[in-house]
C-alpha cells in the first residue's frame, strides 16, 4: 500500500532533486550503487549511508515510508549476516541500507513512468509495455485489495498475530480479486482494441537541467569515497 | 519463499553477470516464443497477473517477515514465456523498493522463473490424475524445493563469503592495500589480521557458517511449502468453482 505514497510523493514532492530530470537521478543511482557493490570498507560504508540519509533527508518526505521500506530488506540482511561472524556481518547489513536509500531516493523522487521512459531505448517492448500494465493495474487492485483488507479486518478475518487466520482470508480477498483483475483485463483488451493499440505505448523522454548538479555531483562523490 | 533477498555487493560480480546473461537469454527465448501473439488480449492479463503477485508479496502474513509468491499461481495462468516475463518484471519493480537487490534480478528471473516453469510443468501433468488439493501440494512441494535448492546452489558456488570477497579484492576492511609482505613468514592469525585488519584467528572472524545458513533456509522453505501451498489451493478451488475455464492449461 506504501507504494501508492511513493507514487504520490514521486509527482507532488518539492525539493531540489525532484526538479531534476530522470536522467541525472538515474547517473546517481547508478554510480552509488556500483560504489557500494566495489566497497569493502566499514568506514567508507559509513560515510555513503550517511550522505545518502541526509540527501533522503532532504526530501522532506514521511520519514514513516521510508522506515517501512527499510525493514524487509534490513532483516533479510540481518538473517544472512546471523551466518557471518565478524565485521563484515555490519557490512551486508550496511550495503542493505545504503542500497536501499538509494532506490527510495530514486523512486520518491521520480515518477515510475518517466524511469520507463528512460529504460525504453533499451528494453523491448513488450517488456516496457508489461511493466507499464503492471504499474497500473497495480494501483487498480491496491485500491480494491485495501477495501477487502479493510472487510476483512472487519469481520475479524485478519489480526496480526494470527499467521492460519490471515492466510485464509488473504486467500479468498486474492481469489475474488484474481477474477476481478481477469474480467477487468479482458474489458482492457476491448479498449486497447478500440484504441488500435500494436504494441508500444509512446513514453516520452526529457532532457536533463541545471538541477542535475546536486544528484549528479552526490554519486560522483560516492564513487570518489570508495576509489580514493 | 526462495527469492534472494541478498543487497548489493555481495555476490561476485562474475556470478551478477551470468545471471543477468542466462535470464535475458531466457527471456529473449520467450520473446521470440511470443512474437505472433496477440499483444492487446495478453499484455493486459499480463499486467494484472503480474500486479496481483506484486499485492500478494506486499502483504505480511501476520508476526513473520514472510509472505506470498504465488509464483506457480503465475506458471498455471500464464504459462511458461508469458511467465518468464512477468517473473522479471516483478523482480525489476521489486528492486527498485530494495527487496532484493537489482544487480540480483538477473539470478533472481533464473530463481523464480525456474518456479514458474517448473510449477506449470508439474501442475499440467497431475491435475488430471489426482484432486486439486493434492494436485497443488505435490506441485508446489516439489517447486519451492527445487528453487530453493537452485538459491543454495546459487550460493555456494558463487563462493558468498564476504571474506573470500576481501581477500579477491586484495583490501582489508579498511580499505587498505595488503601487500604480499604483509602476510609473508607471518603466523596464520597474523595473517589473517594483515588480510582483514581485525585481529584474532581466522576461523572466528571471515567465516561463513553454512550450517547457520541452511538452519535459517530449511525452516524457512518448509514453511514456504506450507503457505504457498494453501493459499494457492484456496484461489484455485475459488476459481475452479466459479471461473474453471481460466485453469485450461
Amino acid at each position: 500500500m506504501q507504494l501508492a505514497l511513493v507514487d504520490f510523493w514521486a509527482l507532488k514532492g518539492k525539493s531540489v532533486l525532484h526538479l531534476s530530470s530522470t536522467k541525472g537521478k538515474l547517473i546517481f543511482a547508478f554510480a552509488s550503487i556500483f560504489a557500494i557493490m566495489i566497497t569493502h570498507s566499514l568506514d567508507t560504508m559509513f560515510y555513503i549511508i550517511s550522505l545518502l540519509a541526509i540527501l533522503a533527508l532532504s526530501l522532506r518526505l514521511p520519514l514513516s515510508m521510508f522506515i517501512h521500506f527499510l525493514i524487509y530488506p534490513l532483516v533479510f540482511a540481518g538473517l544472512f549476516s546471523l551466518a557471518i561472524t565478524g565485521v563484515h556481518a555490519f557490512l551486508i547489513v550496511g550495503k542493505a541500507l545504503a542500497s536501499v536509500l538509494v532506490w527510495l531516493i530514486l523512486i520518491t523522487t521520480t515518477p515510475y513512468v518517466k524511469i520507463l521512459a528512460e529504460l525504453s531505448p533499451i528494453m523491448p517492448r513488450i517488456l516496457l509495455d508489461g511493466i507499464y500494465m503492471t504499474y497500473r493495474s497495480f494501483f487498480l487492485l491496491i485500491e480494491q485489495f485495501s477495501k477487502f483488507f479493510l472487510t476483512l479486518k472487519f469481520k475479524g478475518a485478519y489480526s496480526p498475530r494470527r499467521l492460519w487466520g490471515n492466510l485464509s482470508g488473504i486467500s479468498s480477498a486474492l481469489g475474488i480479486m484474481l477474477i476481478h483483475s481477469i474480467e477487468q483485463a479482458e474489458r482492457l483488451y476491448i479498449i486497447l482494441e478500440l484504441r488500435g493499440y500494436q504494441g508500444g505505448f509512446r513514453l516520452q523522454r526529457e532532457g536533463m537541467n541545471a538541477w542535475d548538479i546536486l544528484p549528479v555531483a552526490t554519486g560522483l562523490i560516492i564513487i570518489a569515497l570508495v576509489v580514493v | 519463499m526462495s527469492h534472494l533477498h541478498i543487497p548489493d555487493g555481495l555476490l561476485a560480480p562474475f556470478w551478477l553477470i551470468a545471471g543477468f546473461v542466462i535470464s535475458f537469454a531466457w527471456i529473449g527465448l520467450a520473446l521470440y516464443k511470443l512474437s505472433g501473439a496477440d499483444m492487446k488480449k495478453h499484455i493486459p492479463k499480463l499486467g494484472m497477473i503480474s500486479a496481483i503477485a506484486l499485492v500478494a508479496m506486499s502483504i505480511p502474513l501476520g508476526p513473520l517477515p514472510a509472505h506470498l509468491n504465488l509464483t506457480v499461481l503465475i506458471g498455471i495462468l500464464l504459462g511458461p514465456w508469458w511467465g518468464i516475463l512477468s517473473v522479471f518484471i516483478i523482480n525489476l519493480l521489486l528492486g527498485f523498493i530494495g527487496h532484493g537487490g537489482m544487480s540480483v534480478v538477473g539470478l533472481n528471473t533464473l530463481i523464480i522463473g525456474s518456479e514458474v516453469l517448473i510449477g506449470y510443468l508439474v501442475f499440467s501433468y497431475v491435475r488430471d490424475r489426482i484432486s486439486l488439493v493434492k494436485a497443488v501440494a505435490v506441485t508446489v512441494t516439489l517447486t519451492i524445493v527445487l528453487s530453493n535448492s537452485l538459491m543454495v546452489g546459487i550460493l555456494a558456488i558463487s563462493h558468498t563469503d564476504p571474506g573470500q570477497l576481501v581477500e579477491f579484492m586484495g583490501e582489508d576492511t579498511h580499505g587498505h592495500e595488503v601487500s604480499e609482505e604483509d602476510s609473508y613468514g607471518a603466523s596464520e592469525e597474523e595473517s589473517h589480521e594483515a588480510l582483514t585488519g581485525v585481529k584474532g584467528d581466522s576461523a572466528s572472524i571471515t567465516e561463513f557458517h553454512w550450517e547457520d545458513f541452511l538452519l535459517i533456509v530449511i525452516p524457512v522453505a518448509l514453511l514456504g511449502i506450507v503457505l504457498e501451498g494453501l493459499a494457492i489451493s484456496g484461489i484455485l478451488k475459488f476459481l475452479q468453482k466459479v471461473r474453471p475455464d481460466y485453469l485450461d492449461i
